[in-house]
């Protein structure tokens, strides 16, 4: 028998030592951990994702339309068997495109996010780690980094440095690396004040060892968890971008910009032309909030 | 003097949690004299609080009352309603708990706080309310009373803070106190001042007090009676006296050997015997 | 005693600002220079001729040192000079205080419609935990979180201006022959309301509640839940315990337990106030609204190099008063962090 959770007071079984509630947790199968740790959130969100990588490479492959076949004859077309999406202004086939788009969303925000936590953790580790002047001065230029509007900033630096997609790779990796910093940076701060480091260095670990053994695995739990929250994000800031007509430019069939392309013709009545990749756009972010939340709750199950 | 100021009969306690169902209090019965001190000892864990949240109708989330009977003055308890118990809680029975500092609102002054309990419960205008907060307060010992008043929790002491619960506790006059843990988390000069304080109180005030602790040093120094409760039932029980000197249970027995009472006696012993 | 406590707390402040504002204008210049390159590239065009080049060079002063470009840069901008727009052939200062009072009443508006439902969301949903409301929240909120703003506006737009015909198309502040108030700030709704324009501010109102619409349904979610958490650990609090076995009413119960969430969520508002900048560039964009989010929008696509700097520049400070009006705030609401 497991305690019940939110009680004052544990309650009394038949034998109610302390024994009893301890060892059942060590006595779980592994089979039983990792069935708790795979919660509902966790395996809809990979699931979803999962789905909309394949279907950006089975669903062009099989389908009669190109991602980028113009056919002017079928322009504006509304949804219909032939083309279930419709079609836009150059006579894109919606359905297409919209399964299309991931492999560019969806690239571009894994490397641009990803190298942007890459930074911010490898900052964040040596800031919380030298915590005089290099942790101090990353902190402030993190502070100046984030007092900016966001997607003002990322705006301004691909439109400036460059109306290119390497471009909007760095500026994602540069609008994230500091919530990374900050994150890995209090995570460590707490870690390395742990008794278990101050053991493993008593041991004679270099500061090397203990950084890559201990300090960094127990400090990546919370940066893990927002990865997922800055993937959504980074991909509702590309299709932002792209709205703007800033970053992915058309006849890349990329989420954004097809909202874009369908932009005027909302007040005419033409909604198909926005709304089905919008859909899709906002399909993908709930998956990777979905998935962060599940990787939250399964790490809770794990300190539990 | 008509029975006990609060009897608790047969009381059964589940609590529905994630992995299911769990008894915590089956068949707990105690009985509080009128103008006495009754201790409930045991270990974390043994049942304690959730009798006397049980009393007061505060059970946590999932909580449910299966059995028993909850009698204040012989009225019973347990079948009102949440108003009717509401209108009991702070006016009827009064309740403190450990850690004062948190069981104060932190955002408000001592004076606003004690001032909506009293609005909650009696009919004064302004004035009246001052006047009877800063009555309670230098009854529960408070010297600096306008001062304390105007204070917020965090800036009180832990000492200090216990005391303005306290006087919060007490401010409608309650016939029953019901202290679970007053002292955990207090320092240990300051421990012994607020169980003095309750003494008094319950002597000043002819209050019937319950008093909830794992310290049978308490038990064996305030308490006029005493339940030792273990695994959500009650073991033993009686005049504190019988029950600390000559134990019939094996629990109490266990409870007496692994507490420093017997030190305390011996040494007292030692000391009255030269 | 109090009120010279906080006179000083505000000096304090003020002077902490002050390194953070020189950060943001030293970043806002070294940003856009490395970025951007030579910006004269980008303001005359692909197909330039270098000697083009060079005059574009001498007019934006990019042909100077970097180091002198940084000083006059600071200088100017401390004097509130922040360039002439090579579109408008305006000031940026001027253009700009033309717009922003436009962008900070949609975005004022939003946050405060955002903060009232989100608290009231999230306290229901606090008190019922668990049940059908508290799931229909959460859901709610964790999915409005997902959904891209911009694209929200023209399902909006579609839905009550298409098909319902009971909002405006995206005409901006004022509808075309429209009654418009005397411009004050440029701010219509505003205007409308300080000259007592009856018309006008009823015309306004109806021009902003589509696009206000978009912003308040996205960002009551973040609020929600946030308000949804802090009400929860402040109803299980030991303090709310105490109250409850102290007779308080539910009603009293509920605001302690709503007020002790403030704290937390009025922390947030400062970031949100930030995002909700960025979210009015794509909102401005999609209804016309002719603000300044709109104007840098513009000055982008067009190679605006001095509108583009002086709106970051702007935007930045903006979030960094925020901060500081946050920062007071929260020590009115909890004492435990006051002066």
């Amino acid at each position: 028998m497991t305690p019940p959770p939110e009680t004052d007071a544990t309650p009394a079984t038949a034998s109610g030592t302390a024994a009893d509630f301890v060892l059942p947790r060590h006595a779980d199968s592994f089979g039983r951990r990792l069935r708790r740790r795979l919660n509902p959130p966790l395996l809809w969100g990979a699931f979803i994702i999962f789905v909309l990588a394949l279907g950006a490479y089975v669903v062009p492959a099989i389908w009669q339309f190109g991602a980028e076949a113009a056919n002017p004859r079928e322009a504006l077309l509304p949804p219909s068997a032939r083309h279930p999406f419709g079609t836009d202004r150059s006579g894109f086939d919606i359905f297409v495109r919209v399964f299309h788009a991931p492999r560019i969303d969806l690239t571009i925000v894994v490397l641009g996010v990803g190298l942007g936590a890459l930074i911010g953790i490898v900052l964040g580790v040596a800031a919380g780690f030298s915590r005089r002047l290099m942790g101090e001065f990353s902190m402030r230029l993190a502070d100046i980094v984030q007092a900016f509007p966001l997607l003002i900033l990322a705006i301004a630096l691909v439109a400036l440095g460059g109306n290119n997609l390497t471009n909007v790779v760095f500026v994602l990796a540069f609008v994230n690396a500091p919530v990374f910093l900050r994150l890995v940076r209090s995570r460590v701060l707490t870690v390395r004040e742990q008794r278990y480091i101050a053991a493993a260095a008593a041991l004679g670990n270099s500061t090397t060892r203990l950084v890559f053994r201990h300090v960094l695995p127990n400090s990546l739990g919370p940066a893990v968890v927002q990865f997922g929250i800055s993937m959504g994000y980074g991909i509702l800031t590309l299709a932002g971008l792209a709205y703007l007509g800033v970053g992915v430019q058309v006849p890349t069939p990329e989420w954004g910009s097809m909202i874009l392309g369908g932009a005027s013709y909302i007040t005419t009545g033409q909604w198909w032309i926005s709304i089905f990749p919008g859909i899709f756009l906002a399909i993908a972010v709930f998956a990777f909030n979905l998935l962060s939340e599940g990787i939250e709750q399964a790490r809770e199950v794990h300190l539990r | 003097m008509t029975g006990p100021a609060l009897a608790v009969r047969e009381l059964s306690v589940e609590i529905a949690g994630r992995d299911g169902v769990a008894s915590v209090l089956d068949g707990v019965g105690l009985a509080l004299a009128r103008g006495r001190m009754h201790g409930l000892v045991g270990e974390t864990g043994s049942g304690k609080s959730m009798t006397a949240r049980s009393v007061i109708g505060l059970l946590p989330p999932g909580g449910r009352v299966t059995a028993g009977s909850v009698q204040l003055g012989g009225r019973e308890l347990l079948g009102l309603d949440a108003d009717e118990l509401r209108e009991l809680r702070g006016a009827a029975i009064g309740m403190v708990f450990q850690n004062p500092r948190t069981a104060l609102y932190p955002l408000i002054t001592v004076e606003t706080q004690m001032a909506n309990v009293l609005k909650a419960h009696l009919n004064l205008d302004r004035r009246g309310r001052a006047a009877r907060i800063r009555e309670r307060l230098r009854l529960v010992g408070v010297d600096d009373v306008d001062r304390i008043a105007r204070s917020y929790p965090h800036e009180l002491s832990g000492g200090l803070a216990q005391r303005a619960v306290i006087a919060t506790a007490l401010l409608c006059d309650p016939e029953v106190l019901i202290a679970d843990e007053p002292t955990t988390g207090l320092d240990a000069t300051i421990q012994r001042q607020i169980l003095e304080l309750i003494a008094f109180l319950q002597s000043e005030l002819s209050l019937s007090v319950l008093i909830i602790t794992h310290d049978l040093g308490i038990i064996a120094q305030y308490c006029d009676t005493v339940s030792v409760m273990h695994d959500g039932r009650v073991v033993e029980d009686g005049e504190m006296r019988r029950v600390l000197l000559s134990p019939q249970h094996d629990y109490t027995r266990r409870l007496i050997a692994a507490s420093d009472l017997r030190e305390l006696r011996n040494e007292r012993a030692a000391s009255a015997g030269r | 005693m109090r009120a010279r406590q906080w006179a000083w707390l505000i000096v304090k402040r003020v002077l902490f600002m002050a390194p953070i504002l020189f950060g943001v204008a030293t970043a806002t210049f070294f940003l856009t220079r490395l970025a951007g390159g030579d910006p004269a590239y980008l303001v005359a065009g692909s197909f330039a001729t270098e000697e083009v080049i060079a005059s574009v060079r001498a007019q934006l002063g990019t042909d100077r040192p970097l180091g002198e470009q940084y000083g006059e840069f600071l200088s100017d901008t401390i004097r509130g000079d922040l360039g002439t727009s090579l579109f408008t052939d305006r000031p940026v200062t001027t253009d700009l205080a033309d717009r922003l009072p436009a962008t900070l009443q949609l975005v004022t508006l939003a946050l405060a419609f955002s903060l009232v439902f989100g608290l009231a969301l999230g306290s229901y949903a606090a008190h019922r935990r668990g049940r059908a409301g508290d799931r229909a929240v959460r859901f709610g909120s964790f999915s409005a979180l997902s959904v891209p703003d911009f694209w929200l506006g023209l399902v909006l737009l579609f839905v009550f201006f298409f098909k319902l015909d009971i909002a405006p198309g995206p005409t901006g502040q004022i509808a075309a022959g429209g009654p418009a108030p005397q411009d004050v700030t440029g701010a219509v709704l505003f205007d409308a309301m300080i000259t007592l324009n009856g018309a006008a501010f009823k015309a306004s109102l109806h021009q902003i509640w589509l696009p206000l619409m978009t912003m308040v349904l996205i960002f009551t979610a973040p609020i929600a839940r946030l308000a949804r958490s802090a009400a929860i650990e402040s109803l299980t609090s030991d303090s709310i315990l105490f109250g409850r076995a102290c007779g308080l009413s539910n009603r009293k119960l509920w605001t302690y337990a709503t007020r002790g969430a403030l704290p937390p969520v009025v922390t947030f508002v400062g970031i949100l106030f930030s995002v909700l900048l960025g979210s009015a560039v794509l909102v401005e964009t999609v209804f016309s609204w002719g603000g300044a989010a709109q104007y840098a929008v513009n000055a982008i696509r067009q190679s605006d190099f001095p509108a583009v700097q002086g709106f970051v520049l702007v935007a930045g400070a903006l979030s960094v008063a925020i901060f500081f009006v946050v920062d007071l705030l929260y020590r009115v609401i909890d004492p435990r962090v006051r002066l």
